[in-house]
């Protein structure tokens, strides 16, 4: 139940607040809690999706907003295949601040990485700040995908999450991404052969009988 | 759809693992006994707990009964008297760089509700805003990290509003600044001694933790809130502080390291697992941590393992004149009689005296953290995090080449019955062969200039 064919590595970044642990809760648990507890260096969730009829693991990593902690996520960048990075709709500063995000994501990560864009909070439509056209602006000039979701509502959240994987599987049937090289944050399954004999599937496989 | 929860798993025994998570140790072929014992001194401790010394008890007192008392200093009550003698609330002078507004503020604001420990009342919310505001801007040098408020939460809830501002400033002062500096370089110097500790206490567990590459951060929360961000009952929160505020401010590194070796490692989830391990913790495992960490730190004393690291701006290195201040502050008299400062601008010679116009700017960071004028040339701290993968690679060639030769010349001293000083000149050729070949691995592994 448990294999899959393909592990894609996520990293999600923005501003403090924007709702990034929110999404994650909302896409691995299908929950939201109004107050969520601040990130404190990193957290993670994990979650498998079917694209183009692959099982696909999602291992995702969820940072802290704050400035202080950038030198601790920073290093997170260098494995990840897909990258979310969260503006929140209400508030203007956190798009403002996009291009800083985007630099750092630029500068640490790997050149093929799939960049998705998310104005998050699109259920508070009338706290809007930030239109939806410039936030497809912003997206089409620095060649990201872009998509406006609530992670209160679950609005796009799944396709946020799922178009990410998409991509990243189009670039590895392209050739674009070696799955052999772990660095481009993706990784063949334990169901594939030769990668069996790893501890982790090792259990998995175990875990019926025992 | 599987939660994240059921893919975690252990690798040797699965099944015990959400019970037995801090037994490796007591159950591991590695120093079993020692342990053992531990544990059983703790559980005798734990029967009645000793009675709090009513009138003004003395440091020597207090550090005793927040070590060997399982219930650290038992009460609220008691935590209200002595918390803001061991946080030298009266006796700490401080240099004075005041603001009339922190740059942090907003950010504060927007963190008030979002801390770990639920304030119940809005009014309490209030409160911390204006308790952390306050400190901040009292303290214009220190920079406010996502994670204080939970420890500022903390001191509300046990110590109450009156008394908490001053507790939370002169926390921040003694324990939390090194944290509280512009960037976060000290934050990662700590979390380094944590794999340094596990690599002299455990080099199995080190070496897998090196092979996955797995970085310290699943225990950030840990250190700059001392496990208030994992913890939901402010009894337990209560009883680490109990330890912690007796103690050097290095000891939750100890504790973290404790912490990371009394678990069965699970590569490669281990960063989920790790992060959610201290919400699960009881009393009994607190203790036996604090009993591990008290073990770990007099094996390996951060005198020994640390020696010239830390700058001498870090609350680790002036921990020790403020320690001094408690002995004579905290003695069986009134703490009102005994006029005893300390001056944390002795302490800090890095840092710069406050302007003289008391007309506070706006400008920010007002005042540098005397820790950002670390010199990045001098004497780093012998951490093991964070590591540079490719020059790793030739100093473990050159370590293996030396450890061959090494072996070999012992072997031929022992076969031989010959000494050092009378090695034959073919063996000395052939050391001298391998020492050549290291340097040459060494200097293809240089960047070209």
């Amino acid at each position: 139940m448990a294999s899959y064919a393909y592990l894609f590595k996520y990293i999600i970044i923005g501003d403090t607040g924007v709702g990034k642990s929110c999404l994650l809760l909302q896409f691995t648990d299908n929950r939201f809690q109004p107050t969520h507890d601040l990130t404190i260096g990193v957290e993670f969730g994990a979650r498998i999706v079917t694209v183009g009829n692959k099982r696909i693991k999602l291992q995702i990593w969820d940072t802290a907003g704050q400035e202080s902690f950038r030198s601790i996520t920073r290093s997170y960048y260098r494995g990840a295949a897909g990258a979310l990075l969260v503006y929140d709709i209400t508030r203007r500063d956190t798009f403002d601040h996009l291009a800083t995000w985007l630099e750092d994501a630029r500068k640490y990560s790997n050149p093929n990485i799939t960049i998705m864009l998310i104005g998050n909070k699109c259920d508070l439509a009338a706290k809007r700040e930030v239109s939806r056209e410039e936030g497809e602006a912003f997206a089409q000039e620095n060649g990201l995908f872009f998509i406006e979701t609530s992670a209160k509502t679950a609005a796009n959240v799944e396709e946020a999450f799922v178009n990410t994987a998409q991509d990243i599987y189009d670039k590895i049937q392209t050739g674009v991404l070696d799955v052999t090289n772990e660095s481009c944050g993706v990784k063949t399954g334990p169901t594939q052969s030769g990668l069996a004999s790893l501890p982790s599937a090792a259990t998995e496989s175990n875990r019926g009988c025992c | 759809m599987p939660s994240p929860t059921s893919s975690k798993r252990f690798i040797r025994r699965p099944r015990r693992r959400r019970r037995l998570v801090l037994t490796r140790h007591v159950a591991g072929p590695s120093n079993p006994g020692r342990l053992r014992q531990r544990s059983r001194q703790l559980v005798t401790a734990k029967a009645p707990p000793a009675p709090f010394p009513r009138a003004y008890p003395s440091l020597a007192q207090v550090t005793d009964m927040a070590y060997h008392n399982a219930l650290g200093l038992v009460s609220h009550r008691n935590r209200r008297q002595v918390w803001p003698q061991l946080l030298l609330c009266g006796h700490l002078a401080t240099p004075g760089h005041t603001m009339v507004t922190h740059p942090d503020e907003t950010q504060v604001q927007r963190d008030i509700g979002r801390t770990h420990l639920v304030l119940p009342s809005l009014h309490q919310q209030v409160e911390l805003e204006r308790i952390i505001v306050t400190v901040l801007r009292r303290q214009a040098w220190l920079r406010y990290y996502q994670g204080f408020n939970d420890v500022c939460t903390v001191f509300l809830l046990v110590l109450g509003a009156d008394r908490a501002l001053d507790a939370c400033e002169n926390a921040a002062l003694l324990h939390f600044r090194d944290f509280m500096s512009h960037d976060f370089t000290y934050v990662h110097a700590y979390l380094g001694c944590i794999y340094t500790l596990v690599q002299h206490d455990d080099p199995e567990l080190y070496g897998q933790i090196v092979a996955t590459s797995l970085p310290p951060y699943f225990a950030t929360s840990w250190l700059l809130t001392w496990f208030s961000h994992n913890l939901r009952d402010l009894q337990l929160v209560g009883r680490l502080f109990d330890f912690f505020l007796t103690q050097s401010p290095l000891m939750p590194v100890y504790v973290a390291a404790a912490e990371l070796m009394a678990l069965e490692p699970d590569f490669p989830l281990w960063h989920q697992f790790l992060g959610e391990v201290p919400g699960r913790l009881t009393l009994g495992d607190v203790n036996h941590l604090i009993a591990e960490a008290d073990r770990l730190w007099k094996l390996y004393s951060p005198a020994n393992l640390f020696a010239y690291g830390f700058h001498p701006s870090s609350c680790t290195q002036t921990y020790g004149s403020a320690r001094d201040v408690m002995l004579v502050t905290m003695q069986p008299k009134s703490p009102a009689d005994i006029d005893v400062y300390w001056d944390l601008a002795d302490a800090l010679p890095g840092l710069l005296p406050p302007p003289s116009s008391r007309v506070a700017t706006k400008a920010s960071p007002l005042v540098s953290h005397p820790l950002d004028a670390t010199d990045p040339t001098g004497p780093a701290l012998a951490t093991t995090w964070p590591r540079d993968k490719e020059q790793e690679e030739p100093q473990r060639a050159i370590q293996s080449i030396w450890t061959v030769t090494r072996d070999r010349l012992k072997a031929y001293g022992r076969r031989h019955k010959v000494y050092p000083d009378n090695i034959p000149r073919q063996t000395m050729l052939v050391a001298t062969i391998y020492i050549a070949a290291a340097v040459i691995f060494w200097l293809q592994a240089q960047p070209p200039l």
